[in-house]
């Protein structure tokens, strides 16, 4: 018997049923990770006055809207490269990440100029929004880890970063909704580094958990 | 006497069963005797298919669709499954049985033959090749905890991986790579969607598996061999697009010519250098940026 031969006896004796890989759990849990977010910012910093008044500010709808379209892309990405697969793209997210660069984009541009609000550097708020978006963003990720375990994501690095993206762009949408500041400059800054912190956490940690 | 030819044109749905080649006709409406099976026992006879001239062909091309007496080359094994399946003991009825039934209904057939003869079994005529959909359906099965399901898509994976790495990686390799990338199968098969086509997943993973085997093969663990190309019928246009040189093709000339040399053919980095007139740590470079290149290519087509 040839070790061929001797591989596929053993892996059938093996063999047990098994249920396919499924977008729904991941799904579910982004959704669920990311209203419990939502809601622990509100309990810990307070409803904003113009939410409580039902009439939130454009800019507002504008930041979280774009923060969800961003995650929203960057899971489905994700969810795309869990399962191998020539043929397919899993590149649209970029095109998200491209048009939520704008914030930091603008936030350099007006550190270019010298025109950069040294206030937004300093404010209190900055540090509080950074660390509750990163916080939330890990442990979004870590669950969405957990769920990516049965899959076989052939682009690990790739993974990586969208895991990362998508979490963070959650996270960070759940505390710009009880965001005291509505500047671009401030987003440009605080968001992005937020965001992009849990990226490289994820983009570092993912492929080692998700190698097969 | 047996009429025979070969209409590439013929639109029988048995086409997606067997993916045969070759169609014949007898000039008996009961087939009987000169039928499938004595059309298969005579190679003679299937080797004359093509030489038939173009006025002969359209004659009998006609004569089929008057007669509609559509025969199809099937394996012995599948035929045998087809006439206890259809409980028909005539190979036209069988046949048109065939015919009549739809074409999910005809993959799993093809599936349940293999499952119960084995690849080889199915395999033994030369037309008989492989369709997604039917290998699919068999993966479904194996998903759902059939065992025997689960050893056809095994058996057929070894043969068509052991092709599709043939000359992609040095000689030595193969059978090793083949067999991670067998258990790679097995392990991950919940990660097999069963609405979408099988080849590509599979490819995936071998690319993947194959990334990786790169990685780690070095100068000093084989002999240097000339590497021949991949046997790609440049007709299937899908082989082509999952396929290793298809990758390849995506990196630089350098980049191509480095791996090529060190990794597939298993020359020393100084023998690449001198071959490809690069310095040395030219050569690792490209290596370097070869691979992590193909890695971000595992799934472009």
């Amino acid at each position: 018997m040839t070790m061929s031969e001797e591989l596929i006896q053993s892996l059938v004796a093996q063999h047990r049923k098994v249920r396919p890989f499924s977008a729904k759990p991941g799904l579910l849990f982004a959704a669920a990770a990311t209203s419990m977010a939502i809601l622990a910012c509100h309990i810990l910093y307070g409803i904003r006055s113009d939410l409580l008044a039902g009439m939130p500010g454009d800019d507002l709808i504008i930041k979280a809207g774009l923060l969800f379209v961003l995650g929203a892309a960057a899971l489905s990405a994700t969810i795309s490269m869990a399962r191998p697969g020539v043929g397919k793209n899993a590149n649209g997210w970029l095109w998200a990440a491209l048009i939520a660069a704008i914030f930091p984009a603008y936030a350099l541009f007006l550190a270019l100029a010298g025109q950069f609000p040294m206030g937004v550097l300093y404010a209190s708020s900055g540090i509080r929004c950074f660390v509750t978006s990163f916080s939330f963003g890990i442990s979004i990720a870590a669950g969405l880890i957990i769920w990516l375990r049965s899959a076989a994501p052939v682009r690990p690095n790739r993974i990586g970063w969208s895991v990362g993206v998508a979490s963070g762009a959650f996270a960070t949408m759940a505390y710009s909704l009880t965001c005291p500041n509505n500047g671009i400059a401030y987003a440009g800054l605080w968001y992005t580094l937020a965001i992009f912190s849990t990226a490289v956490v994820s983009r570092i940690t993912v492929p080692h958990l998700l190698r097969w | 006497m047996l009429t025979v030819l070969k209409p590439s044109s013929f639109a029988s749905p048995f086409e997606e069963v067997a993916q045969s080649e070759v169609y014949c006709k007898t000039n008996r409406t009961g087939g009987g005797g000169a039928g499938i099976g004595t059309m298969l026992a005579a190679p003679a006879v299937i080797a004359l298919l093509g030489e038939a001239d173009p006025a002969t062909r359209i004659r009998h091309r006609s004569a089929l669709r008057q007669h509609d007496l559509r025969f199809t080359q099937l394996s012995d094994n599948l035929f045998r499954l087809c006439e206890r399946k259809v409980g028909q003991k005539s190979e036209l009825r069988v046949t048109k049985s065939l015919l009549r039934s739809n074409k999910q209904e005809r993959h799993i057939l093809l599936a349940e033959c293999w499952q119960e003869f084995g690849w080889e079994g199915c395999k033994r005529r030369e037309f008989m090749r492989v369709d997604d959909p039917s290998i699919a359906a068999l993966m479904a099965r194996s998903q759902q905890g059939d065992s025997a399901a689960h050893e056809a898509v095994l058996r057929f994976c070894l043969t068509w991986l052991t092709r599709y790495f043939s000359g992609k990686i040095h000689a030595d390799h193969v059978q090793d790579l083949v067999q991670e990338t067998l258990i790679s199968i097995h392990s991950k098969s919940a990660s097999y969607d069963p609405t979408r086509p099988f080849l590509p997943w599979l490819a995936a993973i071998a690319r993947y598996r194959w990334i990786d085997r790169l990685r780690k093969v070095y100068r000093a663990e084989v002999t240097v061999t000339e590497v021949e190309p991949e046997a790609i019928d440049p007709e299937d246009g899908v082989a082509a697009s999952i396929s290793i040189e298809r990758m390849l093709q995506m990196l630089s000339d350098k980049q191509q010519a480095a791996i090529t040399l060190v990794k597939l053919q298993g020359y020393s980095v100084a023998d690449a250098a001198e071959k490809t007139g690069m310095s040395e740590s030219n050569i690792k470079m490209n290596i370097m940026r070869g691979i992590r290149k193909l890695s971000a290519l595992v799934e472009e087509e």
